[in-house]
């Protein structure tokens, strides 16, 4: 598939979700890229913006199996992935999978389960596939987690670790919608949509699975100048040695920020990634990568605060200044 | 022609015999105005009969006392209602008629007597204001001008020596390449190493030029990026974006949202210019060249917004004032006793608008009907225009002296000198129209007349003070001095009636399109007639030279910095320390001194058992036990400051306590002697 006709695909399917994801067009955009580059999305908001709308919506377009956990405190690793169950009738173990065995899963406030469960993804999300008793089953292609937080609550809920986070691909933000956006949100309501009958919406399957992996595997074609390993390099490295930040990105992060790069300069329509690409998705990628000083937060200092600061600090290649 | 009042006087008086007047006389204090019949016999002089239009305008001395009346009364006459206003110094000979005022003025003669005993009757009080001697604030402010002027040539001289040790100096380290600590590879904060950049070429033309040369040899790939360059330089010489080493091209594309015809241009020129620079796209001729068929009139898109701006921003400097240079309304007449805000209220109440002229008399608008001339002193050559406009059927009062023009008009100031008693001219007194109206001023000069063409209308101690004439198809009446005009005066007697009853022209005078009069005072002339003038008139020569000068060195040396960029100073953060001892005042102030030593307690166990006792089992005997070993201290002493510690939290009591500083001091010793936190 080349570019132009991945770029056409892709505006379909931002168009055909911002259809009833009213006004979030961005984060339409971001959990796309990740799809693309083949990576995990954490949606952090606070409850009502629509971050399950995007998800079902998003797997409804691009006809991908899709399955929900709500996590909870007393949600169980096997209660994920699945596993062993006598069968009394045949007398032997059988293998039930979890709701992980899907193409896109939904892991609903993943931060209200504790370590041990939010754990038994690890594994899923890093090497796609799940290992019960000794024996490794491989999940389904694609295979996408986006998992959701909520930002405010910290009664009953087990912060992700940082291996974890850096598992995710990205971090999107999901901010409240304007005054305009929230007014079109409740016209839809009144003209009687509801989320979850999106089949009444007349919400189209714009592209199939086949056509994602084809997607996916487009990207490899994108060109990636010497000059934006530099910038992409430059900027990891500037994690690591700004002042305010404790720890820094890990190469991980890097390779994520160029991957993801590609994506949006594929869905550009361009075969050749431009240091905007790199700069526009950076807050995205490292947002949830970075740990700051104390005294820094204690500043009132934010990650993305610290990140718009190393972007202004790193030189563009080829600029004009 | 239309015939003033002292024409339609003489002609009845004339004519009284022969010709039966056509007047209205039920109202003997009535100013009026009236179709006469052709034929009347004038005197003294030609007078002109013509048209008057079609019955009687008049005004009523009722009507004018009650202008009069609505005028003063109003608080932006301050000498008439304020009795703390304090009369300028120019006006204070106007004190004179502070008595007689006081029936429309009440305020005046407090006003006049509150300046003090010594200047009633003082020679400064009788002086007329043409013989005005300088203001004593104005010889101050004149010697703190001179003091001002030694301190400003000090200031420029120091700031030029100044301007110019910092040109040499940069001179200096331009021939000694790294002399400047700044040319040394720096370093920041964060240890990431910055290479000094080498000088960018900045100059929009020399960048366009150098695209096209290195087009012309074939190197491409570097003739689009300088063609794109020059347009970043040029957007950002107007403002429309910011050029800066962070920022993408996708950051300048965007940051033109306000300006979509550039910002699709430059978008188009970005995409050609990415697909060069990153992609893998061979650059070309075709290329290069559609690449500076949009950068060119973009160029030339900012410039001529540049041209707009400028042009907008210069045209709205005369803006106060329409294409003929006059003021649009009377708002700048003075309220001071001395000023013609009323003269000006009265005439705009009964039909006239009268307005201040600005312009000198290259053009005199052919919608002006009257000129009155006060404080001023037209040159011969804006005299003869004056005149040629007059006899084409316009009326002109001269309140100042006619200076060249005194011979041709046949009048010019007396010394003979008027003592303030005035007396209307006998025909005038007898008339239907004035009747036995009273006139009263200061002081004053008086007229000299060629009698064979001007008729006196108002004598003071036998010598003329306003006289009138035909002067071609129009009229000129002339007053000996401003005096009568001014505020002051309007304010006493019947002075305001027959000022406006000598003023008021023809019928139309009345008619809804008020009657344009001008007012014409120091002020005429004085405006710029062309940019070269305002700039002659400002004496902004000096300054314009210098402009030029500077604007000459950057032309010489463009696109070449001055000085040397350097880096914003980095926001200094205040260190955790300060943090720390901040929140130890907010502790202090709230009396916590448990809950502090708590908390310092458990982190000290904390960190005593990591340091004293690593891998231990973690009870508290056992870390008192290591403790003691190491620093020679009895157990029991050590257990009992780390029972204190650990307990702080549990203990009640939320005040401070020299308890709570001892415990802290005891922790802090035993921290000490295990080698310390640092």
């Amino acid at each position: 598939m080349n570019v132009e006709r991945l770029s056409e695909r892709f505006h379909r399917v931002v168009d055909e979700v911002s259809r009833v994801l009213v006004g979030q067009r961005p984060v339409v955009e971001h959990a796309l890229y990740a799809v693309l580059a083949g990576g995990h999305v954490l949606v952090e908001g606070v409850p009502g913006l629509g971050k399950t709308l995007l998800v079902r919506s998003l797997s409804h377009v691009v006809g991908a199996t899709f399955k929900r956990i709500q996590f909870t405190p007393d949600l169980m690793p096997s209660d994920v992935t699945g596993g062993n169950i006598y069968n009394q009738k045949e007398g032997d173990f059988v293998f039930v999978p979890g709701p992980v065995f899907t193409q896109l899963l939904l892991a609903d406030e993943i931060n209200r389960a504790p370590a041990k469960t939010q754990s038994a993804l690890l594994e899923a999300m890093q090497d796609r596939s799940v290992t019960a008793d000794g024996v490794t089953r491989a999940l389904p292609n694609p295979f996408l987690v986006i998992a959701t937080q909520n930002p405010i609550e910290s009664q009953g809920t087990y912060p992700l670790p940082e291996a974890q986070l850096d598992r995710f691909l990205l971090k999107v933000d999901v901010q409240h919608p304007s005054r305009d956006v929230e007014k079109r949100v409740l016209q839809n309501y009144v003209a009687g949509f509801h989320p979850s009958e999106l089949e009444k919406v007349g919400l189209e399957r714009v592209l199939s699975v086949e056509e994602l992996l084809e997607m996916q595997s487009a990207l490899t074609g994108v060109r990636v100048d010497d000059a934006i390993l530099d910038y992409v390099t430059d900027i990891i490295a500037r994690t690591r040695l700004h002042r305010s930040v404790y720890l820094g990105a890990s190469p991980r992060g890097s390779i994520g920020l160029l991957t993801t790069a590609r994506a949006r300069a594929a869905t550009d329509g361009r075969d050749y990634v431009v240091p905007d690409d790199v700069k526009f998705l950076a807050p995205a990628v490292l947002r949830h990568r970075i740990v700051l000083h104390p005294d820094a937060e204690l500043e009132g200092m934010s990650t993305d605060d610290c990140i718009e600061s190393i972007l202004r600090e790193a030189t563009v290649p080829k600029t004009a200044a | 022609m239309r015939p003033g009042p002292a024409f339609i006087v003489m002609s009845l008086l004339a004519s009284s015999a022969a010709a039966e007047p056509d007047v209205k006389t039920d109202d003997d204090d009535a100013v009026e105005f009236f179709d006469i019949d052709g034929g009347v016999e004038l005197a003294p002089g030609a007078w002109p009969d013509g048209d008057v239009g079609d019955g009687w305008v008049t005004v009523s001395k009722e009507e004018i006392d009650q202008t009069l009346g609505r005028t003063f009364s109003a608080a932006r006459y301050p000498f008439c209602n304020d009795g703390e206003y304090r009369v300028p110094r120019r006006d204070r000979y106007l004190c004179d008629l502070a008595d007689e005022a006081k029936n429309r003025c009440p305020e005046f003669q407090k006003t006049c007597q509150r300046l003090g005993a010594a200047a009633t009757g003082s020679e400064e009080r009788r002086r007329p204001p043409d013989a005005q001697k300088p203001d004593e604030e104005l010889r101050i402010s004149s010697s703190l001008s001179s003091l001002a002027r030694v301190i400003f040539w000090t200031l420029l001289a120091l700031g030029l020596l100044a301007l110019i040790v910092a040109i040499a100096r940069n001179f200096r380290s331009r021939e000694r390449p790294g002399a400047d600590a700044g040319d040394e590879p720096s370093t920041d904060d964060d240890g990431v190493a910055r290479t000094p950049a080498p000088p960018r070429e900045t100059d929009v033309d020399r960048l366009l030029a150098r695209a096209r040369e290195a087009a012309g040899r074939g190197a491409y790939d570097v003739a689009i990026r300088d063609a794109y360059w020059a347009a970043l330089r040029q957007l950002d010489r107007s403002g429309a974006i910011q050029i800066d080493p962070s920022l993408t091209n996708g950051d300048y594309v965007r940051g033109l949202e306000e300006h979509p015809a550039t910002q699709d241009d430059l978008r188009a020129v970005v995409r050609a210019v990415e697909r060069v620079q990153f992609g893998s796209a061979p650059p070309s001729k075709g290329m290069f060249d559609d690449v500076l068929g949009r950068v060119v009139p973009l160029l030339h898109r900012t410039s001529l917004l540049l041209v707009l701006v400028v042009a907008l921003v210069s045209s709205t400097g005369c803006g106060a004032f329409d294409d003929l240079g006059e003021s649009k309304d009377a708002s700048g007449f003075s309220h001071a006793p001395g000023g013609y805000a009323a003269l000006a209220e009265v005439m705009q109440a009964h039909g006239a608008r009268l307005r201040h002229r600005i312009r000198d008399f290259d053009i005199i608008h052919p919608e002006t009907r009257m000129l009155i001339i006060v404080d001023s002193e037209p040159s011969e050559s804006d005299w003869e225009s004056i005149l040629e406009w007059t006899r084409l059927g316009h009326t002109l009062v001269i309140a100042t002296d006619p200076g060249p023009a005194r011979t041709e008009l046949g009048a010019e100031r007396a010394m003979q000198p008027c003592r303030g008693e005035l007396l209307l001219d006998e025909a005038y007194r007898s008339s239907a129209w004035f009747g036995p109206s009273t006139l009263s001023t200061v002081p004053d000069p008086t007229l000299a007349i060629d009698t064979s063409s001007w008729w006196p209308l108002v004598t003071c101690g036998g010598h003329p003070y306003v006289a009138e004439r035909s002067l071609g198809e129009g009229r000129v009446v002339m007053f000996a001095s401003s005096v009568l005009l001014s505020n002051a005066a309007l304010t006493v007697a019947d002075n305001a009636y027959v000022v406006y009853g000598f003023l008021k022209p023809p019928p139309d005078f009345g008619s809804d399109d008020a009657t344009p009069v001008e007012l014409v005072d120091e002020v005429t002339g004085s405006g710029a007639r062309t940019p070269l003038d305002s700039v002659a008139n400002g004496r902004l020569l000096p300054l314009l030279v210098q402009i030029v000068l500077v604007m000459l060195v950057f032309g010489l040396w463009r696109g070449v910095r001055f000085g040397r960029p350097r880096d914003p100073p980095t926001r200094s953060r205040r260190r955790f320390e300060e943090h720390v001892r901040a929140l130890g005042a907010i502790y202090e102030k709230a009396g916590a001194s448990k809950l502090a030593l708590a908390a310092y307690g458990a982190w000290a166990v904390e960190w005593l058992r990591a340091r004293a006792n690593p891998g231990a089992e973690a009870s508290l005997s056992s870390l008192s036990e290591a403790i003691a070993r190491r620093t020679g201290r009895d157990e029991h002493e050590v257990t009992r400051i780390l029972v204190g510690a650990m307990t702080a939290r549990d203990e009640e009591g939320s005040g401070e306590s020299p308890e709570d500083l001892r415990a802290f001091r005891e922790i802090q010793s035993l921290l000490a002697e295990l080698g310390g936190t640092q």
